[in-house]
């Protein structure tokens, strides 16, 4: 499912028109990206928990040329589903 | 950084207060948003909400495993997991912090680290050597007062003749060996090093020629004795200072004529160095005028036809200087970006409604969401944080110059990108 589609989802079943969905859909992601980036961690109750990460700077090494590169230190975000969320989808069948 | 655990009720929070819609919708929303993501995930595996990410399920293979505790083998069935890979918006909004930060070829830094280290190892083992000499030599004149004063001789002849006297004394005996082999060494490492003394000379000539040529407009030949002389003179200065350890002058003397033939080659690359910057620099006058007669009264002429063409169409004398003065001119769209934006005329007003984004009216009056940055410095006095906006709030869409909102031209793209970052901080 791709962003349209979600949008178009949610938009039939709240009985909102898209446009308005589709806003709400943008203020919702930056204030979760506001939060993130400033260090906080989202808890969506039932959802999951995203969380923004420090990766430490590491040393790589290119298999093929063997320069070694110096990696630097990021912030990444992370998304640690819900154990109900997680139960659901251990159980359900196969992808693919 | 302050490590705050955000609930959905917080999120709905601001959601309401930011769109203007009820706290009772704004629940519905999440909750629907959450279903419909967790449906829409079970269904097909995958769902990708922009500016977020990509929730996928991938299949974990089964795979045997060992109690740690029994150390009894047991198989982890194989399931389905959630994986989550954040967009590039988000990714880069989270990471901006280190944003600045890039990858660093470490190999490329050894490698230039060893040549400053054997450098050291050059100098460390010539004032080693030289002290060692100056050792030998002044227990040789301790020992054989006489045969050391013998003059015009190299270094290699003093040990011959120390060894052509009859074997008198035993201590001078074992001094030959050492200093023969010393003074090999001695002459590389000076070899060496003239060429890492001379390279700094040569670079701060030309230097100092460079900033005095726009000003006086000096000729060539007034220029050309002086290296001469200074460079020389710098040679000599350096090769003292370095040899200052041997007390010797003698040995000096020898080791400091070969570098002098040498530092001639250097002259001549210098001279030719100079010559070339001179030219480039009388090259670089000629052209300054021109920038400076024509940049200052194209930028302001552009920016009244661009604002009001209205205006420009009742006075055709501006018209004119503007065609005769941009047509040679190629300089011409780096002023458009260059120069500070004034917003006096406006396309129309539009009151922002819940989900109203800059964003879009840029995409809806410019073509590109990228030129929100424009709308947003001609509305800062009513807009404090650009991605949000309260309810209600009268935006006025400023008229661009064309060039400036051109999406098709990198060049525009690039400077409202430069600004985007610079607002969104």
């Amino acid at each position: 499912m791709n962003n349209k589609e979600l949008i178009a989802e949610l938009a039939r079943s709240l009985e909102l028109p898209k446009e308005k969905v589709s806003g709400l859909l943008e203020i919702t992601i930056a204030a979760m990206a506001e939060e993130l980036s400033n260090g906080n961690s989202v808890n969506m109750q039932g959802f999951g928990f995203f969380e923004a990460r420090r990766k430490e700077e590491r040393l790589s090494v290119n298999p093929r040329t063997k320069v070694r590169t110096l990696i630097p230190p990021k912030q990444v975000v992370v998304f640690k589903p819900s154990n109900l969320l997680k139960d659901k989808v251990k159980e359900s069948p196969r992808h693919e | 950084m302050n490590n705050e655990k955000i609930s959905s009720l917080e999120l709905i929070a601001a959601l309401s207060d930011q769109s203007g819609v009820t706290k009772k919708t704004a629940t519905a929303f999440m909750r629907q948003f959450m279903t419909t993501v967790e449906d829409a995930l079970l269904r097909d595996g995958t769902v990708k909400i922009k500016g977020l990410g990509t929730f996928k399920i991938t299949w974990n293979e089964s795979r045997t495993s060992v109690n740690v505790q029994t150390g009894e083998r047991y198989e982890i069935v194989g399931h389905n997991k959630i994986t989550f890979l954040p967009d590039d918006e988000l990714r880069d909004i989270v990471n901006r912090p280190y944003a600045h930060l890039e990858a660093v070829d470490i190999e490329g830094n050894t490698i230039g680290k060893p040549e400053v280290h054997h450098e050291d190892e050059h100098l460390k083992r010539f004032s080693e050597q030289a002290t060692e000499i100056m050792s030998i030599i002044s227990d040789l004149q301790g020992v054989q007062p006489k045969e050391i004063a013998q003059p015009a001789s190299t270094v290699a002849p003093i040990v011959e003749k120390t060894t052509v006297p009859e074997e008198s004394v035993i201590p001078e005996k074992i001094a030959e060996a050492p200093v023969s082999q010393v003074v090999a060494p001695v002459v590389e490492a000076l070899v060496v090093e003239i060429p890492v003394v001379e390279a700094p000379v040569i670079e701060s000539v030309p230097e100092t020629k460079v900033i005095e040529q726009p000003v006086v407009d000096v000729k060539e030949p007034v220029l050309q004795p002086e290296p001469i002389v200074e460079i020389p003179k710098e040679n000599f200065a350096a090769v003292s200072q370095t040899d200052d350890k041997i007390s010797e002058a003698r040995l000096v003397e020898r080791m400091a004529a070969q570098p002098v033939k040498k530092s001639k080659k250097w002259l001549w690359i210098t001279l030719i160095i100079i010559a070339l910057l001179i030219i480039g620099a009388i090259l670089c006058y000629l052209f300054c005028p021109y920038f400076q007669t024509t940049q200052k009264p194209v930028a302001p002429q552009i920016a009244k036809t661009a604002v009001a063409p209205v205006a420009v169409a009742t006075k055709p004398d501006t018209t004119v200087q503007v065609a005769t003065t941009a047509a040679p001119e190629p300089t011409k769209p780096v002023d458009i970006f260059d120069q500070p934006r004034e917003y006096k005329e406006f396309i129309t007003t539009e009151t922002t409604t819940a989900g109203s984004r800059l964003t879009l009216l840029s995409l809806k009056y410019y073509g590109h969401k990228v030129f929100w940055v424009y709308i947003y410095e001609a509305n800062k006095d009513k807009i404090h944080n650009p991605s949000v906006i309260p309810v209600g709030t009268k935006i006025n869409i400023p008229k661009l110059d064309p060039a400036l909102i051109d999406k098709h031209d990198a060049r525009s793209f690039q400077k409202a990108s430069e600004l985007q970052t610079l607002y969104t901080k």
